[in-house]
């Protein structure tokens, strides 16, 4: 088998350990021959000599001997800090007064640390001081209204409302541009003293009661269409004050609007029956009872009546568009002389009987004389 | 207890490796603080030059960033020879890999084996030999290009 021939590369590869003698024999044999051939690798190994020569030159460099008898005192950094501050030779007195505020400043810091922590476990781990207890000063009832009832006019502000139902001045504004069928948007939050018991406001009022955001309350919602409506209004009005009745919001019972007539009134709950029964004997009636955010105060019931006279005729449908009706199962068998369906439910539109002169109309006034 | 011999090796180590007197004089003190703690702190070598290479390579590392190679203080430390330039060995230190020439230093200029060395720095021999042999070859040929330089200027 033939020999190969050392490569340049494998030589140059090969030139330091060919020069510290790490290389065997034979194969230093072949660096040998080659180098003798190789310009450029003997070049290359001329180098790598002068740079063995320099490091050896480098090497023979003497270090100071006070350089390393300095260097030989193996003194941390801190000994090296107390031993050139000369502690020791400091006077007493101020040595004393070092110490004592080193002392000081130790016994501040775990005070601070330690009264904090007992603090702050007193007080259920919140870190948070009771500075000073307020007393809540006991408010007329008209003045512990929603946040958005201070919005509303002054008018809202009545005495005799607020002590009813709070938050009523917001449904107030509300329905003065609104139809009555659309819902007051401000619930009643906080449960008040009703009407009969005004006697009893000079005792001091308790706290409100905290806000109930989960209860539901609701609203009575009555349609009456009558032949004459001017005269069956001022008698509602007296009969719904007769009972204890009052009015819900700014517009007075009896409101003329739209052709017809509006009543928003609170009343007694044991007076409910006696109205149904009154107004029956009146026209025919349409009442259910719709689920609300208000809620009335115990005792109290809320109802939303509208009278309007026969040409302007509504559906059932169209007065109450906005909440889901659910029937009325408080008197389910009473009977209603001249009306269609029970009471408490919602008719639909096809079931409303009408003579077939007469036309179906919205709340609006434009159609309001196609009849006559 | 740290040895004569191994004050002048760390002393020789970081005067080459930093080229200046306050950075070489700091990595001084922590390296020899270093060796001669005792306990469980204490790290076990074979040999006394393998444990100069090890501590010697932690502290270069903890101040490689702060060292600036411009030659500072170098008489407070040490005796340079006549006729001995250390510009090649400045120049060395910017053209090749910090691995190399501190190897170059321990096996050149502190004459240590490759194996102590690589038992320092937990490589084999054969690494050792390579880093030293890029090393020698770049610095040789600094040294005969300055001297073809000084040459043609004369």
């Amino acid at each position: 088998m033939p020999k190969r021939e050392l490569s340049c590369f494998l030589c140059k590869e090969l030139l330091y350990e060919y020069l510290v003698n790490s290389v065997d024999e034979k194969r230093r044999e072949t660096i040998n021959k080659h180098l003798e051939t190789c310009s450029s690798c003997k070049a290359e190994f001329e180098a790598l000599k002068t740079a063995q020569q320099y490091l050896a030159q480098l090497s023979k460099i003497e270090i100071l001997p006070a350089y390393l008898a300095k260097v030989s005192t193996l003194e941390s950094f801190s000994s090296r800090v107390i031993k050139n501050a000369a502690w020791k030779k400091w006077p007493d007195p101020l040595k004393w007064t070092v110490e004592s505020l080193a002392v000081g400043v130790v016994i501040a810091f775990l005070f601070t640390v330690v009264t904090k922590k007992i603090f702050v476990h007193k007080a259920g781990g919140r870190e948070s001081f009771l500075v000073a207890e307020v007393s809540q000063i006991p408010k007329n009832s008209g003045d512990a209204k929603e946040p958005d009832a201070s919005k509303e006019s002054q008018e809202a502000a009545d005495d005799e409302a607020s002590e009813l139902m709070a938050g009523g001045a917001g449904e107030d504004a509300i329905e003065t541009a609104v139809s009555p069928t659309q819902e007051p948007k401000t619930p009643v939050l906080t449960e008040k003293k009703p009407a009969a018991i005004a006697s009893q406001e000079s005792s001091p009022v308790p706290p409100p009661e905290p806000v109930k955001k989960v209860t539901q309350g609701f609203v009575y919602r009555a349609n009456m269409v009558t032949d004459d409506l001017d005269a069956v209004t001022p008698e509602v009005v007296t009969k719904i004050q007769e009972m204890g009745g009052k009015k819900a919001g700014e517009v007075q019972l009896g409101w003329r609007q739209m052709g017809g007539s509006y009543f928003h009134f609170s009343l007694p709950e044991s007076e409910y029956a006696n109205l149904l029964e009154f107004l029956k004997q009146k026209a025919r009636l349409q009442i259910s009872k719709d689920s609300n955010k208000r809620v009335m105060p115990k005792g109290l019931i809320r109802i939303i009546l509208v009278i309007n006279p026969t040409k302007h005729k509504k559906s059932a449908s169209e007065e109450e568009t906005d909440s889901p009706s659910v029937p009325v199962k408080e008197a389910p068998s009473e009977a209603v002389p001249n009306a269609g369906p029970p009471e408490g439910t919602t008719t639909p539109p096809s079931e409303v009987k009408s003579p077939p002169e007469e036309t179906t109309s919205t709340p609006v006034s434009d159609k309001k004389d196609e009849g006559q | 207890m740290v040895s004569d011999a191994q004050i002048r090796s760390v002393t020789l180590f970081f005067f080459f490796a930093f080229l200046e007197e306050s950075l070489a004089t700091s990595a001084i003190d922590r390296c020899l603080l270093k060796m001669n703690q005792t306990g469980a702190q204490r790290i076990v070598f074979s040999n006394a030059e393998a444990e100069t290479v090890y501590w010697t390579n932690q502290i270069w590392k903890k101040l490689k960033k702060k060292a600036k190679y411009i030659n500072i203080g170098l008489n407070r430390i040490c005796v340079l020879p006549k006729d001995l330039e250390l510009e090649a060995w400045r120049q060395l230190q910017k053209e090749i890999l910090p691995e190399e020439y501190l190897s170059l230093i321990w096996s050149g200029l502190l004459q240590f084996t490759d194996s102590q060395i690589g038992e320092g720095l937990a490589l084999s021999g054969g690494t050792i030999q390579h880093r030293n042999g890029i090393a020698m070859k770049r610095l040789g040929q600094l040294i005969r290009s300055g001297k073809a330089n000084a040459k043609k200027r004369a």
